[in-house]
């Protein structure tokens, strides 16, 4: 079952334009949107949540239109965007007030043995926390009524490598209900390798692929050599190269790539950056 | 709904909204040991505005982002600034009001003009008060607004009847007070308007 569906979503922003965006998240997995910064993958969240308002195209919910049943959906949508959007002169207290008289399923209790957990001090201004703070905050605020699907936009850029790996802790947890579901935007790729189910590469607003991460570690390859070597390898398997210490780097598609190259299991953030600076 | 988004926006003008009136009559109350009451009083009003206006700005920005993800329907959100601010617009507006009534019968004395400006002084304190309880949600509000834009209109008419008499007068008070009288009565007729179209809506679309 999908919980969320994009089909052939458009939208001009200013020069910029998402074309054609069409994905399937389903229930139970984590998909990583990943992408350079401004590759639009902001922008499709916005547009899932109805904050930004669609060209054309169609996006569901839960099986439901996002706009149609905008208020009944974001009961079970957890939300967190890279920057904080909570005034900041509130107290995790007086977010708990307001959270729990808008969302019906809130858990106060849930809320604070968090907070707890995580070290987050109830009392104290959202203004004079760290920004690791701020966002753990955020994480525990979506979890805290108890959503069915995560939207995070960028959730953990410029954390530390401890925060970050804290959170991904949260998230773990929250995934080991099988009807629970990620959509996680985020140039750090690191972060989707440890959790992501499918990843969903966006770049200059088009979707360039979809893939399980299993299978999109398997079916690119890194060879390193010389230049005279890689003259060897077919050029519609390449899909990216790079000057390394050795000659060259290559991202190549090991279905085209003779047994006889020795290659290596790329990274996510390889297969992105060959992507994106292509041949 | 509402009523938690009215407290919200309260709790966080809250302080903003009773420090500038105090700040403007601390002001008004050196000022008039410089006989410059006037003066003062178009200063007063016109800072408390734009400082008002600021923070509503920058709050409504902050609850943007917050509330744009909850599950609250759009036009709750729109409907809750709309009252928040005709709430605020008319505690300022018979504040100011009030204040330069008080002004104007301390320098007519006990004459009739006077006796008007403290019957005046009683209608727009009254308007006052419950203008606040309506803000802090201590009346119902579908029956606290019907009352209040009935206290408005009078307020209003009593404002127009008011501005021949100052504007018969002579020197700079003459200036001020025209321009005051036709500044409060706007605010008047504008939260007046405003109700009105905020009923109108919760009444057409059964948006209560």
């Amino acid at each position: 079952m999908n919980v969320l569906e994009v089909k052939n979503l458009s939208k001009k922003i200013g020069k910029f334009e998402l074309q054609n965006i069409s994905f399937e998240l389903q229930q139970g997995t984590v998909m990583g949107l990943i992408g350079q910064n401004g590759a639009g993958k902001s922008s499709i969240i916005r547009c899932i949540l109805n904050l930004l308002k669609k060209t054309s195209g169609e996006i569901t919910i839960f099986s439901k239109d996002h706009v149609q049943f905008e208020t009944e959906i974001r009961e079970d949508l957890g939300i967190v965007f890279d920057e904080l959007h909570i005034p900041e002169q509130l107290t995790a207290i007086d977010l708990d007030g307001i959270y729990k008289r808008v969302y019906g399923r809130w858990d106060s209790e849930f809320f604070f043995s968090q907070l707890e957990r995580f070290d987050v001090p109830k009392y104290d201004k959202v203004k004079t926390m760290s920004r690791g703070m701020k966002m753990k905050l955020a994480i525990l605020l979506a979890l805290s009524h108890h959503p069915k699907l995560l939207l995070l936009d960028e959730p953990t850029s410029g954390l530390d490598p401890v925060v970050r790996d804290e959170m991904l802790d949260v998230l773990l947890h929250f995934m080991e209900d099988e009807t629970h579901s990620i959509l996680f935007s985020s140039h750090i790729t690191n972060d989707l390798e440890k959790i992501a189910d499918t990843i969903t590469f966006i770049h200059k607003g088009e979707v360039l692929f979809t893939e399980t991460k299993d299978s999109l570690l398997y079916d690119y390859g890194l060879w390193k050599g010389s230049n005279e070597q890689a003259t060897e390898i077919p050029t519609h398997a390449i899909v990216g190269k790079r000057p390394s210490a050795f000659g060259t780097e290559l991202l190549v598609k090991r279905e085209y790539v003779s047994p006889a190259f020795s290659l290596e299991k790329p990274t996510i953030e390889e297969i992105m950056v060959f992507h994106v600076k292509g041949g | 709904m509402r009523n938690m988004l009215l407290q919200y926006y309260f709790r966080n003008m809250g302080p903003l909204l009773f420090l500038i009136p105090v700040a403007v009559f601390f002001y008004i109350g050196i000022s008039l040991l410089f006989e410059q009451s006037s003066v003062a009083f178009s200063s007063g009003l016109i800072a408390s505005v734009i400082m008002i206006t600021l923070k509503f700005l920058q709050l409504s920005k902050d609850n943007e982002k917050m509330f744009s993800v909850m599950p609250i329907p759009k036009h709750e959100l729109v409907q809750t600034k709309f009252i928040f601010l005709a709430r605020v617009t008319a505690i300022y507006g018979t504040l100011f009001f009030t204040l330069y009534l008080f002004m104007s019968r301390i320098e007519e004395g006990w004459t009739w003009k006077g006796w008007m400006s403290a019957a005046g002084i009683a209608l727009f304190l009254s308007l006052l008060i419950i203008n606040l309880l309506l803000l802090i949600d201590h009346l119902p509000n579908q029956k606290a607004a019907s009352g209040l834009m009935l206290l408005l209109l009078f307020a209003l008419i009593y404002a127009l009847w008011m501005l021949p008499l100052y504007t018969s007068r002579a020197g700079d008070i003459v200036l001020n007070g025209s321009i005051l009288a036709i500044a409060s009565g706007t605010i008047c007729l504008i939260t007046w308007l405003n109700y009105r179209v905020v009923i109108y809506f919760v009444t057409k679309f059964d948006m209560s």
